[in-house]
């Protein structure tokens, strides 16, 4: 896989599509909050990797950290990406809505509450750790390949989380006190384990 | 070691805990189709170029980036400019004190300092009207999913208007584009609110509060592209020209834009350049080795006109050297008290 990509063939640049799109559209999701916008991301991401694809290494595992890297540039910086591709854009934004599309927000209110809910947690996070938190906890990457992905120490990755732990516990606390204060108090310490996505990376094994 | 790794278990499993749950979905298939498709025809057009000897490796990178045709980017805002920015190119002579571009940069930095500055409220809106065309790419996809190319369809699109509304203060107000007869929300959802924005994608605000001592600005421009581009002198080039394309920034900021650009090595002066529109001017101008963008300007009144870039290096499936591959014309710049409101 790593050679073909790197060798700029077609075909294994169309598998690396059909492996990853998923994983890719689903971390854009929880950088952008919006499914086309992410639509627009895994294009970006696949556009760009293929004009990167010259410093894949030849060894190593799965190229999905690299595209989730690759995807978190895209999307922090939609604009400056946006513009390199900017009529490949336009004719992807041509093609009409398709029904199953139009079926699948109709079933989807839920998720825009439990999308709500995850993205003002996050955002009471800095952006790095948002960063960090998204490919860690979300995407199931480990941190040596978040590190790799964000170009940034496994160090950093590690304190990173540290922080998001603390910043989420905090945000926790004051809510349970506040919910007691209410007479309500549930909300505190529940252990029960809560499945994350992630899923993402475990796909590949 | 493996303690450090219990312990990373740990701190993920409970940060996955205190997070509610995101949604998941799969890309719905025809749109996973169309996206797919999509990306293999870019990546077919610059199909031939691939197993190429590596000293045309630069040239290779070059004719990756798009060719691609008309206006948009419906993720995009405040960007337009089809601007090659591959491998590090040779750069031109720096210019000098006296250069023909120094000295133009200083002129219209001197007019845009003098004009008046606008009345802005927090809910005013920044209107921007421009024609724009780029070169398509020759490649198209059947609906086999076949992948055809088409040597002769390249070429410089015909010039379409393209209109965008930006909240002046705050991103997380709605921001729209319209283009090709179709309305495109643009408002930005990547942030906390609210959002000035930052130099990518900047509110007036954002602008208004950036130094206008020139070299400050330059600093401030280097560090926060630092790692974009193909080198850090023409990604600072393009980021000014980003901001001086589809945003509005006070007199004294764009004047300091102008000036900061001046202290950029490289930069040149071309005596005549077309707009999109048609309108002769001259032009400062950076050459990364593939692409000459420039900034055209009225000759007699010193206003920006609009924008071209011209290859410098012949680029397979794309152009020749001395080929238009993107041009722009700023019609009408405003702050305007709502969207859709034009003055």
């Amino acid at each position: 896989m790593r050679t073909g990509v790197r060798a700029g063939d077609h075909d294994v640049f169309a598998e690396l599509f059909d492996r990853h799109a998923g994983g890719v559209y689903n971390h854009a999701f929880r950088l952008t909050w919006s499914w086309s916008t992410a639509e627009d991301v895994v294009a970006l991401t696949f556009l760009e990797a293929w004009r990167l694809r010259h410093k894949v290494e030849p060894e190593g595992g799965s190229l999905l950290p690299w595209l989730l890297g690759i995807a978190t540039n895209v999307a922090r910086n939609t604009t400056r990406a946006a513009r390199r591709y900017q009529a490949a854009l336009t004719r992807l934004h041509a093609d009409p809505p398709t029904p199953d599309f139009a079926q699948d927000v109709a079933d989807r209110v839920d998720d825009i509450h439990a999308a709500a809910a995850a993205r003002a947690a996050l955002e009471r996070l800095r952006p790095g750790e948002r960063d960090v938190v998204a490919l860690v906890v979300w995407a199931g990457l480990d941190q040596a390949s978040a590190a790799q992905a964000l170009g940034i120490s496994v160090g950093t990755v590690r304190s990173r989380l540290s922080r998001a732990r603390a910043n989420l516990r905090a945000t926790r606390d004051s809510t349970a006190a506040r919910e007691r204060h209410r007479g309500s108090g549930q909300v505190q310490g529940s252990h029960t384990t809560v499945a994350w996505p992630g899923q993402e990376a475990r796909d590949e094994h | 070691m493996s303690t450090d790794h219990r312990r990373d278990e740990n701190t993920v499993t409970d940060v996955a805990r205190l997070l509610p749950t995101p949604p998941r979905r799969d890309l719905p298939a025809s749109r996973n189709h169309a996206v797919k498709e999509l990306v293999l025809s870019e990546i077919t057009s610059t199909r031939g170029t691939v197993h190429d000897a590596p000293r045309r490796r630069h040239l290779r990178r070059a004719v990756l980036l798009p060719a691609l045709g008309t206006v948009v980017a419906a993720a995009a805002v405040g960007v337009v400019v089809t601007v090659n920015r591959p491998t590090p190119a040779p750069v031109p002579p720096g210019a000098t004190a006296d250069s023909p571009a120094v000295q133009l940069l200083a002129r219209v930095a001197a007019v845009a300092d003098k004009r008046p500055s606008p009345a802005v409220t927090d809910t005013s809106y920044v209107y921007v009207d421009t024609m724009q065309a780029f070169t398509s790419s020759g490649a198209t996809v059947d609906k086999n999913g076949n992948l055809h190319e088409d040597p002769a369809s390249a070429g410089l699109d015909k010039p379409r208007p393209r209109q965008v509304w930006i909240p002046v203060a705050n991103l997380c107000e709605k921001s729209l584009l319209r283009q090709n007869g179709r309305d495109l929300d643009i408002t930005s959802r990547n942030g906390s609110c609210p959002d000035q924005g930052s130099l990518n994608r900047p509110t007036y605000r954002l602008l208004a509060s950036l130094p206008t001592d020139p070299r400050a600005l330059l600093d401030r421009i280097y560090t926060e592209t630092k790692g974009h581009g193909s080198t850090p002198d023409q990604e600072a080039f393009v980021t000014i020209g980003d901001l001086l394309r589809e945003s509005a920034a006070p007199p004294g900021i764009t004047a300091a834009l102008y000036r900061a650009a001046a202290l950029i090595p490289g930069v040149t002066s071309v005596p005549d350049a077309t707009d999109a529109a048609g309108r002769h001017g001259v032009a400062v101008a950076r050459d990364d080795g593939f692409v000459r963008s420039e900034w055209i300007f009225n000759a007699a009144t010193d206003e920006l006109l609009g924008e071209r870039d011209v290859l410098t290096t012949d680029s397979p499936g794309r152009g020749r050297a001395g080929d238009v591959v993107g041009t722009t014309a700023i019609m009408t710049k405003a702050i305007v008290a709502g969207i859709g409101q034009t003055s």
